[in-house]
Order: structure tokens, then sequence, then C-alpha cells
């Protein structure tokens, strides 16, 4: 079987001026199988958020090759890069990225609006994934009335409610107290369990070693070892 | 998927209440202009056209005018002033016009007209049964008078349904006697103007109208006019004050109009007359209608325009205030082309709803202006459909430019705006 994630000789450059480009990415190779739980990790300025874009399908590599789940991703168009993204990935940001003018609900379905699901199956999937996570009381409530974790864990309800194969995490404690960023370590674990790919940017050594394998990124390349 | 949108639009709309209406103000101005201005304007074409149509479109009215008085007239004395048109000059007509039908005089008689000892205020005119037939007047009671009355000279009145009122009170008037003069005369019928015709004259002025058989108002009064003023009577003589000049169907109206006042001109020295083509007066005032159209109609596109940039504007502004939404919704699925309904259908609504209050405003406008200055209005249902649907066009144009503006965000970038 096919690894979920298959890079070959990844490079992504930005333009920061005329004619200047600024190689961010310089060959990545990277696999990862299904199941696993990843932390990519390394100092700022080394990639590691390029990357995760990348593997996240907002963004495409410059040359190389990546196939997510068999499925070769450079040279799709738009509109297939965004069904991928609304159906295979989700994403978990460090400053949660819900809109602050829907409800708790509304932002929790909003993936499956994209997907065409009806109204209905709509808000039966949130509201019964929103109680899963502890967050049944808040349903009506707009997101900005809401504490960081909470925000945190609508955001996870809305990165799992298309039900996707990979999960990618930006920091996602990193705005959180300590307590509030072991449950949602405690969230993402329980979503491991059920066999759900997780990849995590994560700055902080403790949380990295929540995940089975740690990927440093140092001069735009990958550099793996065993946590 | 349409609704759905439409929800999300409106959902951010209500998020910016404020800077929602605002920024509707151009379009609601601007199609509330559409909307007054097309019920004003058609109104006023309409009501013109009734005006010269009642005039009828196939005749030619010559009217007598009496010329501006002399200015080495002495005050005092007695004289006679002669003025209008003659009965040569009916004759004139008949004979030299081509494709004339009938000619038809009426003659404004000055004379009193009583109740009792009240004077009633009412216009006497000899005419002829062809003028009742012609003008299309609506018998009310009783009958018109007729060639039979014309050759017997019979003191017979035909009078008008507000004459009738003022005399008669809630009596029937047929049969009952009406002083005009020291002579009096007996009604034998009631008109109305109908809606269209009249041979001439306003509904009011037949409403205010006596109307005699010319022969049995010669034998009366004789064919001067005596005014009497402070310190000298004037007799003024005045054969015809009304010539309607009927033509046959398919006559070139146009052209007789110019012999006319071809003929008109060559008998008479002073400026005594005026001849009147209806269908000239439709034509101009088809001409001004349009001029005011084109204008008004300008004014509005502009205040579209004016709308339509600041609607854009606005969207822009929004655009970039939302960027980060942008990106938010596009890394959990949403397509360009999502992200482009998004912003044009928010755009779209929100200008509708503009027109829809347009709407609203210019139909109340209208009805205020038609309330107030007694202009009439009319609200026609396609104008309604015009203007709103204008309104929406006017938001698929100025909101195409900043949902393209959206929908092209590179994602990445758009989640790292503030």
């Amino acid at each position: 079987m096919t690894a979920l994630i298959a890079m070959r000789g990844v490079t992504r450059a930005y333009a920061t001026g005329r004619d200047q480009r600024v190689a961010v990415l310089r060959g990545v190779d990277l696999a990862v199988e299904r199941g696993e739980f990843i932390a990519l990790m390394g100092p700022s300025g080394s990639g590691k958020s390029t990357l995760m874009h990348i593997i996240g399908c907002l963004d495409l590599p410059d040359s190389g090759t990546y196939a997510l789940d068999g499925e070769e991703v450079t040279g799709l168009d738009d509109l297939r890069l965004s069904q991928l993204r609304g159906r295979r990935i989700g994403f978990v940001f460090q400053s949660f990225n819900l809109i602050p003018e829907l409800t708790v609900l509304d932002n929790t379905e909003l993936p499956l609006f994209y997907l065409g699901v009806k109204p209905r199956e709509r808000r039966q999937r949130s509201r019964a994934l929103l109680e899963q996570v502890g967050l049944g009381h808040r349903l009506e409530h707009r997101s900005n009335q809401l504490s960081g974790g909470e925000m945190q864990r609508v955001a996870i309800a809305r990165a799992v409610i298309a039900e996707p194969l990979l999960l990618v995490a930006d920091e996602p404690t990193g705005n959180l107290d300590s307590a509030s960023g072991l449950a949602i370590l405690d969230l993402f674990a329980g979503l491991h369990a059920r066999g759900l790919t997780i990849v995590m940017v994560t700055h902080d050594q403790d949380t990295a070693a929540r995940a089975g394998r740690i990927v440093r990124m140092r001069d735009g390349v990958p550099q793996e070892s065993v946590a | 998927m349409i609704l759905p949108l439409v929800g999300t639009a409106l959902l951010s709309l209500r998020h910016h209440a404020l800077r929602s209406s605002l920024t509707m103000l151009g379009i609601i101005f601007g199609v509330a202009a559409v909307v007054a201005m097309t019920a004003i304007s058609e109104g006023a074409r309409a009501q013109s056209l009734r005006e010269v149509e009642s005039m009828g479109l196939g005749n030619i009215l010559v009217r007598s005018q009496k010329p501006s008085t002399p200015a080495d007239r002495t005050k005092g004395g007695t004289y006679v002033l002669s003025y209008g048109i003659t009965a040569k000059d009916r004759e004139r007509i008949a004979a030299a016009v081509p494709g004339v039908a009938a000619t038809i005089a009426t003659r404004l008689v000055e004379q009193k007209v009583w109740a009792g000892p009240r004077r009633v205020n009412a216009q006497v005119f000899a005419t002829e049964p062809a003028w009742l037939r012609m003008a299309n007047l609506e018998m009310r009671r009783g009958r018109a008078f007729n060639d039979l009355d014309m050759q017997r000279r019979q003191r017979v009145a035909v009078i008008g349904d507000a004459v009738a009122r003022e005399i008669f009170r809630y009596r029937d008037p047929i049969g009952q006697g009406v002083r005009i003069g020291d002579t009096w005369f007996t009604v034998v019928g009631v008109v109305a103007k109908p809606s269209g015709g009249g041979g001439g004259m306003s509904g009011d002025e037949i409403g205010r109208g006596i109307f005699l058989p010319e022969p049995a108002v010669s034998i009366s009064f004789g064919s001067l006019n005596v005014v009497y003023e402070v310190g000298s009577i004037e007799y003024t003589r005045l054969e015809v004050s009304t010539l309607v000049v009927a033509l046959a169907e398919g006559a070139d109206v146009i052209r007789a109009g110019e012999l006319i006042r071809h003929l008109m001109g060559k008998a008479h020295e002073k400026d005594d007359y005026a001849v009147v083509v209806p269908r000239e007066l439709l034509e101009q005032k088809r001409r001004t209608q349009r001029i005011f159209t084109i204008v008004m109609g300008s004014i509005a596109s502009i205040s579209l325009l004016v709308g339509g940039i600041g609607i854009m504007n606005i969207m822009l502004a929004t655009v970039f205030e939302r960027t980060r939404e942008i990106g938010i919704r596009r890394a959990i699925g949403a397509s360009r082309s999502d992200i482009l309904a998004q912003f044009l259908t928010e755009t779209v609504v929100l200008s509708f709803i503009g027109g829809l209050g347009g709407l609203a405003l210019g139909v109340g406008g209208a009805i205020a202006v038609s309330r107030l200055s007694e202009w009439p209005t009319i609200l026609s249902p396609w104008s309604m459909m015009l203007a709103v649907g204008i309104s929406g066009f006017v938001g698929v144009v100025f909101g195409i430019y900043p949902a393209v503006l959206a929908s092209r965000m590179q994602p990445v970038e758009a989640l790292r705006a503030a």
C-alpha cells in the first residue's frame, strides 16, 4: 500500500523582490504512512510552515512530486485542489481561524456546505461532533464568545467533520494555557487512536514528544529522527 | 446552492448593518429617481395626450382672439370693435382646403345667466347641432338640439352638468326655463364631457357651458355683443369664436393647417385669430416629453452609476477586510468559484435590497407628488420591474470586480492576513 504522503524532490521559492527569489524548500523527500502522528519541528525560517502548506494542498511545489493518498497533487486545478482540501484534509491553526460572525454550529458544518451536504445532515453531524468534544452547551454561541480552548475544540471539530484522512495542525497549542493545550493534545491522541493521520507543526519539545515521529527541518530540508 | 449563499450574504450584511444601509443609499436614490421619474413623465404624457386628443387629431381649430387694444383709444363714448373669424373665412376654408368634411362654428355670447336674482357662473355659446355631435358629449338627460330647432329658431338650450346643478339643484331641468340676458330658453338636454372628445373644450368649460342654436341667439340678441364699462359702452362684433375644421379620414392635417394659416393670413390684417393644429401640438408634446425623459433618464443613470461605484468601493474594502475569512474558507474546501459566488451574491443582494428600498421611496415620492401638485402620475408595473432589475444589474456589474479579486487571493497569503 502506498504511503499517504509521498514527496520527492519538492522545492518552493518565494519572490522577495525584483528578480530575487529565496528558496524555502530545497528538495524535500518525505513519506508519511497512514495512521502516523508526526511532529514537524525546526527554527523559524526553516521552511516547516511552507512544507505544511504544501502537505495541506494550500500551496503547490515549484518542482518535485507530491502524491496524497496515491493521487498526484501537482498540476491539479483549483477546483480539484479545493475538493481535496475539503474531503481529505482538515486544518487546525494556532489562531483557531473561526469565522466570528458565525455560530459554533455554523462554523463546524462549513466544510460540509462546500461539499454540498444537505442542511439537515450538516446540522446532525456537527451537533453530534460538538457534543463529542464537550461543546454541546455552546452550539448557538458566536465563536468569539468562547475561550481559547473552546475555540480550538470547535476548530478541531470543523477539521474532522468531513472525515478526512489527514489532519494538519499548525502550532495548535501555541495560543493556549497549558491545561487547555493538554486537553487539545488529548483530543489529538484520541483521533490518532481512531486511525487519523496527523502532521503537527510545533516549537515545543514536550508537545512534539506526543507524536510518534519527529521531522526536523533545517535550511529547507528535513532531517529525520525518531522521538 | 443560491439560497444558502443569499443566507450567508444577508448574515454578513446584517453584521455590518449601518455600513450596508449607507452603501445602499446611492442605489436607493437612483432607483427612486427612475421610478418617480417614469411615473411622473408617464402621467404627464398621458395627460397631454388626452388633452390634445380631446381636440380631435383629425381637426383643426381656428380661434378668434381679441387684438390688443389700440393705444390711442380714448376712454368714454361708444364704439364698435369688430374682430375675429368671419362667415367669409369659413366659406373660404370650406372651399379651398382639400379634405374638409365639415366646418363647425361656435360663438361666445356675452350674456349673463340668471337663476332668480342670482347670477350663474356660466358661459353661453351659440352653435349648431354638428358641434354637439363632433364634441362627442355625453347626454346625461334629454336630447341635443337638432336641425328642426335651427329652422324653427326655437329658443332651446343644452346645458352643462355643473350649470344644471347650480340652477336646478335636484330638480329635473328638462322642460324648465333658464334666463339668459332678458330672454328665456327651454332646457332640452344636459351634457357632460366624456373621457375623450370635447371639441376643443375642457371638461370644466363644458360643465359650465350653455349651448344654444345660433338662429335663436341671433333673433334674441343680434350678432353684436354689448359690454358695459364705466363711462362707456363697448360693442364687439364677433361672428365666430371657434371654428372647428373637421377633415375627412386620411386627409393631410398638417398640410391643411398650413393652408388655413395662409388663407387667414391673407384675409386678416390684425392678429385676431389663432390656428391650432392638435396633431402639431401632439408632435411638439412628444418632443418635449422625449427631452424630459432623456434628461431625467441621464440624471437617474448617473445616480445609479455613482451608487454602483459606491457599492463597489465598499465591497472592495470588505474584501480586503475579510481576507482572512477568505483564507479560512479556502482552507476548508471553498473553491475560487465558491468565493466568487459568495461575494457576488453579497453585492447583488445588497443592491437588490437597495433597489426595493428605492422602489418604495420612488412609489411614495410619485404618490406624494401627485397629491401635492396634482400632477397625474402613472405607476406602471414594467417601470417598477425595470427599476428593480436595474438594481440587480448594477449589483452584478459592480460586484464582479471585487468578487474576482476575492477569488484570486492565494489561500496561504490570505491566511497570513491580520
